[in-house]
């Protein structure tokens, strides 16, 4: 069922209002916040300036949308902005909109309420960042829309320079697994800065698919994922360098985002299940960037919540997955922790198993993804251990090898998936 | 005295004749009764099982634990339970339909004390069914919880919902038959009333800090402990 922009429940009379005193727009900033006082006014200024300084023939408008902020964020809004205040020169008007949506909507309602409004305005290009994201400056705005706006590409996933050791659940499950699956190789899949065309935001809209729990739980790799599977066109670009995130919580992180590519998984089946060549997707600048300054990580509690998971989590574990791939689990979690290793073969036999029985249901969705943690914890043991001294280039080719081991084992997932369990 | 002897064992023949004559067809009818109840309730189980095959029940079932449930309580499937319980009720009826035909009147007041005791039965048995499976799925995300938060007895937690949910389904259950109703509440009353008192203690003294932190964070919003300083995302 189509449920466009028509859906009264989705944008308020007001927001409304704003949206129709714009009119049609060609570019589209959206700054989804929630209470992000500290971190939004240098996001807002970095819009601003980037708008008004490299498209300034175009009609643009910037969209807060707020969830239920109680730190003051709307009112840092509108001090950051700069628009009629400095310098600036613009032959259009940059149109400022904001909107306040219950402090209850997820993520996935703020920006489901962007794109409607981008679809709405007829906006050509837009790009999202969060109000959350630190260092943002007027160069990635301009990396975000630049590609849709003048190349007419789709879809722009963001590239960072990052610490060596961050972001592996995306290096070692999201980013080789769909890759393996789409043929596409997008690094950043969930983000939290992206651009996208008017065709996209549209596409997105009028799907049916907001309220199903994995859109929900994971917005942004749903938008990418329609973006791949729709043959529509993508491409990444080098933002700079991301600042580290300040609260983690692996087990919420994994139940969002490795739920919500699951779903993806299934929603997508039938463009993937037959199979399509690799892909390189056009990179505008470099395509990776680590760093590697000194972080604190306890390699030894990692270790030993690996070892009591597989010990606890046994019989959900054993119906998950093959008895092969358990038994090798639990001989490992029986190891000295100096000997331990979880290789790209068995990691990738698990997570391929864990999909398979995420699609048949083999207990509880939600369950199943957290029995996931305690060998993903595993898993990021060994890695930290086999790269403890490793370049970026070492790093580099160890991933081009997971992605090939993704590749390989690949007709085994297709087939495991396929039989009906 | 002969005569006599002849005329009753005449007389009891003639009752015993009497009584078959009006026995046998009764008889006869509930024998057919329940030879048609057999083959209604075959084909309602068949038909059923035909309906729970398509709609894919058995999918359900898996993800809401209960197949597994079944399986370790070594049960037939979900699809093949549900309809053997049709068989069994609708032949059920048909039997006791039947032998309320013979029209012996003790029997026939049984018959209708079980009939009115059925629904409150197949209550309670629902009740204990879906308590089952309640405690099946919280225990299951207790014992994760407890396992990716590193608790050190991730299972003794998982055991504690397990136990009270079961023990809370029983009650329930057994009030709903009317069986050991005031003991059952007592019981319930006591067992829930010292884990209150065991968690008013451990987390009043033992972990007055730890609560006291758990409060802040919770209405303050202050952000969560990091597992370590890496990001997976």
């Amino acid at each position: 069922m189509e449920r466009g922009v028509s859906d009264e429940t989705l944008l308020s009379d007001d927001f409304i209002r704003q949206l129709v005193s714009v009119g049609e727009v060609d570019l589209l900033v959206g700054i989804p916040s929630r209470n992000n006082c500290r971190t939004i006014g240098n996001i807002v200024r970095a819009a601003e300036e980037s708008l008004l300084r490299n498209f300034r023939r175009q009609r643009t408008v910037l969209i807060n949308i707020d969830a239920g902020s109680r730190d003051g964020t709307q009112e840092a809004v509108r001090q950051a902005s700069v628009v009629g205040t400095n310098g600036f020169e613009s032959l259009r008007t940059l149109r400022w909109i904001t909107a306040r949506t219950e402090s209850a909507a997820g993520d996935s309602a703020v920006l489901r309420t962007i794109l409607a409004a981008a679809d709405l305005l007829h906006a050509k290009a837009s790009a999202v960042v969060s109000g959350s994201t630190a260092a943002v400056s007027p160069g990635w705005i301009d990396s975000l829309l630049n590609p849709v706006f003048r190349e007419n590409y789709d879809f722009v996933a963001p590239l960072y320079a990052r610490h060596r050791f961050d972001g592996l659940l995306t290096r070692n499950l999201l980013y080789p697994f769909s890759r393996a699956i789409f043929g596409k190789s997008m690094r950043e899949m969930r983000a939290s800065e992206f651009g996208f065309s008017g065709r996209l935001a549209s596409e997105c809209t009028n799907r049916g698919e907001w309220e199903n729990e994995g859109v929900q739980s994971a917005a942004e790799t749903w938008m990418a994922i329609t973006a791949m599977s729709d043959s529509l066109t993508c491409c990444q670009a080098f933002l700079g360098p991301k600042a580290r995130s300040s609260s983690v919580a692996v087990v919420d992180v994994i139940r969002e985002a490795v739920g919500g590519f699951f779903w993806c998984l299934e929603s997508t089946e039938t463009y993937w299940i037959h199979g399509h060549d690799p892909e390189p997707l056009k990179t505008f600048g470099p395509d990776h960037q680590l760093t590697n300054e000194a972080v604190r990580v306890d390699r030894k509690k990692m270790f030993q919540l690996y070892r009591t998971g597989v010990a606890e989590l046994s019989d959900i574990l054993a119906s998950i997955l093959d008895s092969d791939t358990h038994a090798e689990l639990v001989r490992l979690a029986a190891l000295d922790e100096t000997a331990f290793r979880l290789s790209n073969a068995l990691w990738v036999r698990a997570v391929y198993e864990f999909a398979v029985a995420y699609h048949r249901s083999v207990i509880n969705r939600g369950h199943l993804v957290q029995a996931l943690v305690p060998i993903y914890r595993g898993r990021v043991h060994s890695f930290l251990t086999v790269h403890r001294s490793d370049d970026a280039d070492a790093m580099e080719a160890d991933l081009e090898d997971l992605c090939q081991e993704f590749g390989r084992q690949r007709s085994f997932f297709i087939e495991r998936w396929s039989t009906k369990g | 005295m002969k005569e006599m002897i002849i005329h009753a064992f005449q007389q009891a023949h003639d009752n015993l004749t009497r009584m078959l004559a009006e026995f046998l067809p009764h008889f006869l009818l509930m024998l057919v009764v329940i030879l048609v109840g057999w083959i209604v309730a075959y084909l309602l189980k068949i038909i059923l099982r035909g309906i729970l095959r398509v709609t894919n029940v058995e999918k359900m079932s898996e993800e809401a634990g209960a197949s597994r449930l079944l399986r370790r309580a070594e049960l037939p499937t979900m699809t093949d339970l549900l309809s053997r319980a049709l068989f069994w009720v609708v032949w059920l009826g048909f039997v006791i339909v039947g032998v309320s035909f013979l029209g012996i009147g003790s029997l026939q007041q049984q018959i209708a004390d079980l009939i009115a005791l059925l629904p409150q039965i197949f209550v309670a048995f629902l009740i204990l069914f879906v308590g089952l499976l309640a405690a099946n799925f919280f225990s299951r995300a207790a014992l994760l919880a407890g396992v990716n938060a590193g608790f050190s007895s991730p299972r003794l937690l998982s055991g504690t919902v397990r136990i009270v949910i079961i023990f809370l389904a029983l009650s329930m259950a057994l009030e709903q038959v009317g069986l050991g109703k005031e003991t059952m509440e007592i019981a319930f009353s006591i067992m829930f009333g010292a884990i209150m008192l065991g968690l008013a203690i451990a987390f009043g003294l033992g972990g007055r800090h730890l609560a006291a932190r758990l409060l802040e964070r919770h209405f303050l919003r202050e952000e969560r402990e990091r597992d370590d300083e890496l990001s997976p995302l």
